[in-house]
């Protein structure tokens, strides 16, 4: 890849994200039109697609984004107010920008023009005429500045004659304020009683401690042309952190109230009772107070520094391209691979010193699974946040008043399983808002709150994640199902169904009880499809319902895809191997027990009956069943099911390796691993099996 | 800058209205000596003044300093949003006053939050 082509990638990706930040900014302060930190994300968002943009040559990109960031400009500044179709139109060009990202050329030019047009047209309305000029002049000039924000302090003492010189020392103020943050502190010690004082001399002398990113010679340029009429000296405060960030140990009053000696409370009477030192200072008569207070502002300004930089760091993170984590994923399976052959043959072996290498590898391997994984792992949030548009969209299409609420988007799942979720969850969404939620008209006759509810939750729960969709719409008509599940020749007019089995019948391909087709759903495709996704994903999906009340859609997936807890049984000479989350005990099954049940496959576990199925048989492994074997019971729905087996070997770390093309439509089977002696053993896709029978 | 002094048998009020520049900053003086010199208890009505510079803030400063030597009171009354503008540009706002009396608040001294 050249150069500039590298470069342009790289602004593509940063765009990608800014875009998702400026769209769960929007959505946010659509709630919240007045958070003025939401403005300044927006307008940041703007701001940098815009200049990194028309560096990279995307000058469509950054025209439209310049016009954009004007009008939010101007909302920043407190000129004009966040208006609904300003967030309507803003959400138009963030997808014309990445319409444009991805397809270079083929951009839908007249909406473009349309959008840059609209903004103009806010933008002059704002402030009228002037405000394109001023938006203009400001935005070439932030543009020049890429140095580092860096904190000054400045002592500005102006010469006593420079009002002669018809130069006005608070213009000069007014410009360094302009520069970044200020804090300006005058000192009137000097000025002389009246009687004396001439007044037209200056006495007033200043000190500025200033936060800006245009450096020193930019703090110069204000004084050019006082430099002669004036003393003037500047300090950098924070040369790359290295005169602020010293750590400063606790002080004494933290170290006591920490080890119990002294209780906060007691510390808050002493420290009231006690003076400051400034007042010592100023009362002693050794410092002017307009002194110690501007020491005081120079303190307070770099506290807020160090604070802000402290949370960039915390936010500080390196690009990684998904496709290196993979690979490297990849090798650490094959590590755990190699490293289990290791221990395997060093306990062979019996050899003393290769046990203890063996340990050693198993250990830096465990760990560096553990943190590799962990690299994956990403916060479901994002994908929360692009459901936010979705329900605003849906809901404005259909007419219908709907809020979405999110929990818990900080839990964190593998990346490639919150990729892979995406397309059920959106369509559950849809689900939600289109059949779910009723009109507004509607819901206020059943006496529910005008504006419907999604929420969204997902939490933790051992080895998995439980993610729920609820929503308070008309939940699901069971009378309309089990009418439409007879006609399907689903079920049998006389059949009993649990509430559960009635429910999951809506995961039958083409079931559908929706009375008219939307653009939006109601083919019937999709739950069958939404199902497939997430047992592809090795999860579980489950529906309840309360008719007018609402529905609940909780979805339970492994937290990672690449390496799974698991347990290893044997059949014959051939070794299998399930997810160890489904496994609820392990049974022994004696040939009289077999023959108790005259050939059926149930065995009696403490007085209840559970079918079981003969994997054996199944897999066509041969008939020679020994004399006692054993029942993996399981459970998949709520059901308990059990699995015969010749023998559980025991848990077993398992990288799950994908079966090659001709092995995909093997029935029972969904992966493979390699075993410490390098033979090969299936992954069982219990749920499958069970749905077999 | 224009400046009317009204006196009462215990404040003396000095209004200004206008802006107050370099060019007023004489008169100012002369006006602030006259009104120190009346009653003790002196009052600057900055209500109806668009804009000040430094060298009348200094005068202000001044006379409040000369009011205090002589036992006096000076203050200001209640300024326009834009005068304080103003004072904060040029810095003047404090939590504590420049003179090293006790008990004597700084023209410029913020009120002290409770």
């Amino acid at each position: 890849m050249k150069m500039a082509e590298m470069h342009s990638e790289a602004f593509r990706e940063e765009a990608y994200e800014l875009l998702a930040v400026l769209e769960t900014s929007l959505l946010e302060l659509e709630e919240n039109p007045d958070d003025a930190e939401l403005i300044g994300s927006v307008f940041r968002s703007m701001h940098t697609i815009k200049g990194s943009g028309a560096m990279f040559g995307f000058t469509d990109i950054s025209e439209l984004t310049h016009e954009v960031e004007t009008v939010f400009d101007h909302i920043r500044n407190g000129s004009a107010r966040v208006t609904k179709k300003l967030i309507d139109e803003t959400l138009k060009a963030g997808d014309l920008i990445r319409s444009m990202l991805s397809s270079e050329g083929q951009v839908d030019e007249a909406e473009r023009q349309n959008l840059i047009a609209g903004f103009r047209h806010m933008a002059v309305s704002i402030h009228g005429e002037q405000a394109m000029e001023i938006a203009e002049n400001s935005s070439s000039e932030t543009e020049l500045n890429s140095e580092a924000e860096k904190l000054y302090r400045i002592r500005f003492k102006p010469s006593p004659d420079i009002f002669l010189t018809g130069a006005n020392p608070l213009h000069l103020l007014k410009e360094l304020r302009e520069l970044g943050t200020c804090r300006i502190i005058a000192h009137l010690c000097d000025i002389p009683s009246l009687d004396v004082m001439d007044p037209e001399r200056c006495y007033t002398y200043w000190d500025i401690i200033l936060s800006t990113s245009k450096g020193i010679n930019g703090i110069k340029d204000v004084f050019i042309f006082v430099e002669d009429d004036c003393q003037l000296s500047i300090d950098v405060l924070d040369d790359s952190g290295n005169t602020i960030d010293k750590p400063t140990y606790k002080k004494l009053g933290e170290i006591l109230v920490e080890r119990g000696d002294l209780t906060p409370e007691d510390m808050e009477i002493v420290l009231k009772n006690k003076k400051r030192f400034g007042e010592i200072l100023v009362e002693s008569g050794l410092a002017a107070p307009s002194k110690v207070e501007a020491a005081l502002v120079e303190q307070q300004q770099i506290r807020e520094v160090q604070q802000k930089r402290q949370n960039n760091e915390t936010a500080a993170s390196i690009r990684v391209p998904s496709d290196k984590l993979d690979t490297l994923v990849n090798l650490v399976g094959e590590l755990v691979t190699v490293q289990a052959r290791l221990s395997q043959t060093a306990s062979l072996r019996g050899d003393q010193h290769l046990a203890h290498i063996a340990e050693e590898v198993e250990r830096l391997t465990s760990e560096l699974r553990d943190s590799t994984l962990n690299i994956r792992m990403m916060p479901i949030g994002a994908t929360f946040s692009k459901f936010r548009r979705l329900v605003r969209d849906l809901s404005q299409q259909l007419g219908k008043e709907v809020e979405i609420l999110t929990e818990g988007a900080n839990t964190e799942l593998d990346k490639t399983v919150i990729e892979r979720l995406n397309d059920p969850l959106v369509h559950i969404i849809r689900n939600s808002v289109d059949h779910g939620i009723e009109s507004p008209e509607y819901r206020l006759a059943a006496g529910k709150p005008r504006h419907g509810t999604v929420c969204l939750t997902a939490e933790h729960s051992g080895d998995s994640v439980i993610i729920t969709i609820k929503d308070d719409g008309a939940g699901l008509d069971k009378e309309a199902i089990r009418a439409k599940a007879i006609e399907r020749n689903l079920i049998t007019e006389t059949a009993e169904l649990s509430e559960r089995e009635l429910f999951a019948l809506i995961f039958a391909a083409g079931f559908s009880t929706a009375q008219k087709i939307t653009g939006i759903s109601g083919r019937g495709v999709g739950m069958d499809v939404v199902k497939q996704s997430i047992e592809a994903l090795r999860g579980f999906i489950e529906i309840t319902s309360q008719k007018g009340k609402g529905t609940k859609i909780t979805i339970k997936l492994p937290l990672t895809l690449a390496i799974i807890e698991s347990l290893m049984v044997k059949i014959g000479e051939e070794y299998f191997v399930m997810p160890l989350s489904l496994v609820e005990e392990c049974l022994e099954l004696t040939l009289a027990d077999i023959e108790l049940a005259h050939g059926r496959n149930l065995a009696n576990v403490r007085g209840t009956l559970i079918p079981y199925i003969p994997l054996r048989e199944r897999f066509k492994l041969g008939n020679s069943n020994p004399g006692i074997q054993h029942v993996v019971v399981t459970e998949i729905a709520g059901e308990r099911i059990g699995l015969l087996v010749d023998s559980v070997i025991g848990e077993h770390q398992t990288v799950i390796k994908s079966l090659g093309k001709m092995y995909r439509g093997v029935q029972g089977v969904s992966g493979a691993t390699i075993l410490g002696d390098g033979s090969v053993a299936l992954i069982l896709d219990v749920p499958q099996l069970v749905q077999w029978g | 800058m224009y400046c009317s002094l009204e006196q009462s048998e215990e404040t003396a009020t000095l209004t200004i209205t206008g802006s107050m520049t370099i060019e007023d900053a004489a008169d100012l003086k002369t006006a602030l000596t006259t009104l120190l010199a009346g009653s003790s208890l002196s009052e600057v009505d900055l209500s109806a003044v668009d804009a000040i510079d430094l060298s009348c803030l200094q005068v202000l400063c001044s006379a409040h300093r000369a009011a205090v030597h002589s036992g006096k009171k000076l203050a200001l009354s209640r300024a326009a949003d834009s005068l304080i503008t103003c004072l904060e540009d040029a810095g003047f706002p404090r939590q504590s006053g420049c003179l090293q009396q006790d008990g004597v608040p700084c023209l410029w001294q913020e009120e002290k939050r409770p």
